[in-house]
């Protein structure tokens, strides 16, 4: 259960969520434009943002610091606007994933259960390994196992895939597995999406269908997994 | 003239002073005195009157001074001497002065032509318009030998002439043109092609006064032509980045309206998606009341859509014109009954205040246009200012107008706004959903003006607050009304 904040300035989009979310087990909070947004996560301890970034007096971007940093709450950007410009600056402003508007809300409520995994999931040791069924991926040892199989990584693709195992069920941008995988986030896009390429080769079926590291157009790559961490 | 008489001035006065030194016994003084006479003479005048001079010099030398006197003769070397020493001072310092001299004309001539060039390059530097380069340089050229400048510009396959912004289609004819002048005014003329940085621009006429251009005038036209080449060629870098930063305007103001009508229309959408997902989802129970809240606010949304769907159909109507045939005769009373009406039904906690003049007012207009033109302005008062207090919609006729007034208390238009409320898309500041599609204002005033007829916003009004929206539409006479009726 979480207490979630939904800012919005359709009043009939929160209408819909709030029943949604309630039935689910979440207390949901609402705000109309980013000065109550940023009331709100004064007054209350809120755990998730579903934040839409067209607000008639301020741009949702510039909420996201403030909500990530000083109320520790995590942030899903809904956005009509679909520019991979905005997703990108969201993101990389600390949103931990988007949805598009229109959305299924099936989809929306998978995002939030994976908010709410990852926030049980935080503690101060650092991650051992993170599991699935199918795949392990051990930090300390470097090494990857897939169904019982062990995958051998060179070093930069095994930086990639453990950005993607960290965020995994979310979305990373291109800057983000740049930075990961070279230390700069103006790197030439062609070298990352060689380097998804040979993960794909090596991780997926089908690497010509991906099912396990899906491309999110314009904005980056999303693990489409659900990964436990072990400590 | 003068300088040939003060050249014999001069050289009388050396006569004169080499018979002096004669006479007095000075051979060597003599020689040196008509000697700097002759090479005086050279320095002034150059060669010719330097030879001319040598040659008398000679003479008289010969005949007056050198034994035997009065008579020519040579007689001893002595008496060649001179005379060759007078030939090669003369010939020797006249070429060097004639050198001298023509270095002195080239330089002065280099200068002005300098000075004029810089004079053209400074004209031409101050023209921003492609338009404007043709009439600076005129401004510079007559004095240098010709009469007119015609800048012809390649506009596709044909030319433009800037300055008239005539476009010839027939390429030839400029050039044709200027050879019947050749015949008829006997103006020489000469055409020089621009060529820019990016090939060639087109090419400049200029008309001569002189009958032939010398090497070194055409050598100036050629560089003027540069000139004009650099200058135009300037003027149209300048207007294409002119137009492109307009189009990067219009671009971005495309975008903006493109986002602003997708998240308008994705609004109702991701409601209906939402809510009925969650009524179909396995994960989702909800409580019987909340179903049929979603349910409703599916219909809701749908309606929506359905209006913002008529919205933009109506911009397109407008936009693309609206037929006259589709006009009819309406009863304004009428139609404003229908819109106050559609408004309770829209809004059921309206407040309206209707104040209608008594008769008939038959306008020219298409019914289902005009009442949905009256709807969008209660609709927005109602948005606007409804919270505020009552709106007022008054009707009232004379001198051949019907005007129709809708009042509301709210908070009036900020200045900057009133200016764009009928604009499309035009949302006003903090509106925020309540606006629509900011289409309402601009469709009632495209189908008023469509009917004939004037709208106009006063805001705010006396008291500091509130809005009156004001159509007018032309009355039609009773006689007409009846026919139509």
């Amino acid at each position: 259960m979480m207490q979630i904040l939904i800012v919005d300035d359709e009043q009939s989009i929160i209408d819909t969520l709030r029943p949604v979310l309630t039935s689910v087990g979440h207390a949901v909070v609402e705000a109309h434009d980013g000065a109550e947004a940023l009331k709100s996560i004064n007054q209350t301890a809120v755990d998730l943002v579903l934040l839409d970034l067209g607000l008639p007096d301020t741009d949702g971007c510039d909420l996201i610091h403030p909500m990530k940093q000083v109320a520790g709450a995590n942030v899903i950007v809904i956005s009509a606007r679909h520019l991979e410009q905005d997703k990108i600056r969201a993101l990389d402003e600390g949103a931990d994933d988007y949805v598009d508007k229109p959305f299924a809300i099936d989809e929306l409520l998978a995002r939030i259960r994976v908010v709410e995994r990852r926030r049980t999931e935080m503690s101060g040791a650092a991650v051992r390994r993170y599991v699935s069924e199918d795949l392990i991926i051990d930090i300390a040892r470097r090494e990857v196992v897939l169904l019982g199989e062990p995958i051998h990584l060179s070093p930069k693709e095994f930086a990639l895939f453990e950005l993607l195992a960290r965020s995994s069920g979310q979305v990373v941008t291109q800057r983000q597995l740049m930075i990961a995988g070279w230390s700069s986030p103006v790197v030439e896009a062609q070298y990352l999406r060689s380097y998804i390429a040979l993960l794909r080769d090596k991780l997926e079926a089908d690497p010509s269908d991906p099912e396990l590291i899906l491309t999110e157009p314009g904005v980056g790559y999303r693990l489409n997994t659900i990964l436990a961490p072990e400590h | 003239m003068a300088r040939a008489a003060i050249d014999a001035v001069i050289f009388l006065i050396a006569v004169a002073g080499t018979y002096i030194a004669q006479i007095s016994d000075r051979p060597i003084s003599a020689v040196l005195v008509f000697l700097t006479g002759v090479i005086l003479i050279a320095i002034r005048s150059g060669l010719v009157s330097a030879l001319v001079a040598a040659i008398s010099a000679s003479l008289i030398y010969n005949f007056f001074l050198s034994e035997p006197a009065f008579r020519f003769g040579i007689t001893s070397a002595d008496e060649a001497v001179p005379l060759v020493a007078f030939n090669v001072s003369a010939l020797l310092a006249a070429i060097m002065v004639g050198r001298l001299k023509d270095s002195a004309k080239r330089a002065y001539q280099a200068q002005s032509e300098a000075a004029f060039m810089l004079t053209v390059s400074d004209r031409l530097q101050s023209a921003v318009r492609v338009e404007d380069v043709e009439t600076e340089v005129r401004g510079v050229i007559p004095r240098q030998g010709v009469s007119s400048v015609e800048i012809f510009l390649n506009r596709g396959k044909a030319y433009w002439r800037p300055s008239t912004g005539e476009v010839e289609f027939d390429t030839l004819k400029p050039l044709i043109d200027l050879e019947g002048d050749d015949i008829i005014q006997r103006n020489k003329a000469v055409v020089i092609e621009l060529k820019g940085a990016r090939g060639s621009l087109g090419f400049v006429k200029f008309r001569l006064s002189d009958l032939s251009p010398d090497r070194q005038s055409s050598s100036k036209l050629q560089s003027i032509t540069a000139m004009l080449a650099v200058a135009v060629e300037r003027c149209l870098l300048l207007e294409e980045l002119a137009e492109a930063r307009a189009r990067a305007r219009s671009e971005a103001l495309k975008d903006a309206l493109l986002s602003s009508v997708s998240h308008d229309l994705r609004t109702p959408v991701t409601v209906i998606q939402a809510a009925a997902g969650a009524l179909r989802s396995a994960e989702v129970s909800l409580p019987e009341e909340e179903q049929t809240r979603l349910l409703t606010s599916i219909l809701d949304q749908c309606a929506r859509l359905d209006r913002y769907t008529a919205e933009l159909l109506d911009v397109g109507q407008i936009q693309s014109g609206i037929a006259q045939d589709r006009l009819e005769t309406v009863n304004l009373v009428e139609i404003a009954g229908l819109a106050i009406k559609h408004a309770r039904i829209a809004h059921p906690d309206i407040m309206i205040e209707r104040s209608m003049a008594a008769g008939m007012h038959y306008v020219r207009a298409n019914a289902a246009m005009l009442e949905q033109a009256l709807y969008n302005l209660i609709d927005n008062a109602q948005k606007f200012g409804g919270k505020s207090g009552p709106i007022k919609v008054s009707l009232e006729g004379g001198e051949g107008m019907a005007r129709i007034a809708v009042t509301d208390r709210g908070p009036g238009i900020h200045d900057a706004d009133r200016q764009r409320v009928f604009t499309r898309f035009f949302k006003g500041e903090g509106s925020g959903s309540k606006a629509g599609m900011g289409l309402g204002l601009f469709i009632a005033k495209g189908f008023v003006e469509a009917f004939g007829g004037t709208i106009t916003v006063e805001s705010p009004l006396e008291g500091g607050n509130g809005t009156r929206v004001v159509v007018a539409l032309p009355l039609l006479a009773a006689d007409e009304a009846m026919i139509a009726a």
